[in-house]
């Protein structure tokens, strides 16, 4: 399981348009936020100190603004573990020849440590590019706090390159 | 307080200070994936990416988006965020470094505050633009003062 979709080949599957991937639920540890803001080279004092818990009210600290897409990797390898279809498996993204196109990140209220969310992909559709050697699944995830309601809805892009020599 | 002051007395059109990240290590990419949970191998296995057609591995997409937020919120701390969008156009490869542009693209009084919308471009040094993004921030305006110049 886990790995499988590394080996998935051929193009996106149509038939997802309009599918959810099931609802994942991911408790926010402060650690994984702080991982995140070193390895992107964060020097926002918003992510580690004392600012942050104001913001917040609590002692919470706030997630850097890319942070939502750690949510989203979280509840796809969970879903995968479960044997649950990620949204990978739902447009079948082959990963020879998978390119990230767009990202939008609308922002409702800051993701912040210690909280329990929820994730949704709902599979938009699909359209072609460059002469067919392009396809493109649209995508679009929600991330909802159990107590404050919608933080951010994130529209996403994902591009097979058919051009590229992976197997298909 | 002070960067923020300086932002919001900016005008559109103005360019802010470029910022740089880099250059990127294959370490970097494997800390990044380990952080982000995406280990896709396109990113950390060189002899994947070359089957893929690429001389090396490449760098997550979204450590460049990543950078797009540091940027607005380091010059920014206190506004809050409410969009940020990335049009990722081409593929960055692993050693470069990436130079960050902004422009105040508008400025504009809202309901609830002062509207800023900025462009972000990130350039692989010595090569092509490879990813342009746009944040909109806003200004409440309880938490600061009406800047001056401010006549839109």
């Amino acid at each position: 399981m886990g790995q499988n979709h590394y080996n998935s080949s051929g193009k996106f599957d149509r038939a997802a348009q309009g599918q959810r991937t099931k609802t994942f639920n991911i408790l926010i540890n402060e650690q994984d936020i702080v991982n995140f803001a070193a390895a992107i080279g964060s020097t926002n004092s918003a992510n580690q100190n004392v600012s942050a818990l104001k913001t917040a009210g609590s002692r919470t600290i706030v997630a850097p603004p890319t942070f939502a897409t750690y949510i989203d990797m979280a509840a796809i390898k969970g879903n995968q573990r479960l044997q649950i279809p990620s949204v990978f498996e739902l447009v079948n993204a082959n990963f020879q020849i998978l390119l990230h196109g767009e990202e939008e990140y609308s922002y409702n209220r800051p993701i912040i440590s210690g909280e329990l969310v929820s994730h949704e992909t709902l599979v938009v559709g699909f359209s072609d590019a460059a002469g067919g050697k392009i396809e493109i699944a649209h995508l679009e995830t929600s991330i909802t706090s159990k107590e404050r309601g919608k933080l951010v809805t994130a529209k996403r892009n994902l591009i097979h390159n058919l051009s590229l020599k992976g197997e298909r | 307080m002070r960067t923020l002051t300086r932002l919001i007395n900016r005008a559109a059109g103005d360019l802010l200070e470029e910022a740089t990240f880099g250059p990127i290590t294959p370490e970097m990419l494997i800390d990044y994936a380990t952080a982000s949970l995406d280990t896709n191998p396109i990113h950390i296995d060189s002899e994947f990416a070359r089957k893929s057609g690429l001389d090396d591995v490449i760098v997550h997409g979204m450590l460049g988006m990543a950078q797009f937020g540091e940027f607005v919120m380091n010059l920014a701390p206190d506004a809050q965020l409410e969009t940020l969008s990335t049009r990722f156009k081409a593929i960055v490869p692993v050693g470069s470094t990436l130079r960050i542009f902004g422009t105040i693209a508008s400025k504009q009084e809202k309901k609830n505050g002062l509207e800023m919308v900025i462009d972000l471009e990130a350039k692989v040094e010595g090569g092509p633009s490879a990813l342009r993004g746009k944040a909109v921030l806003m200004f409440d305006k309880t938490q600061e003062p009406t800047p001056p110049s401010s006549a839109d």
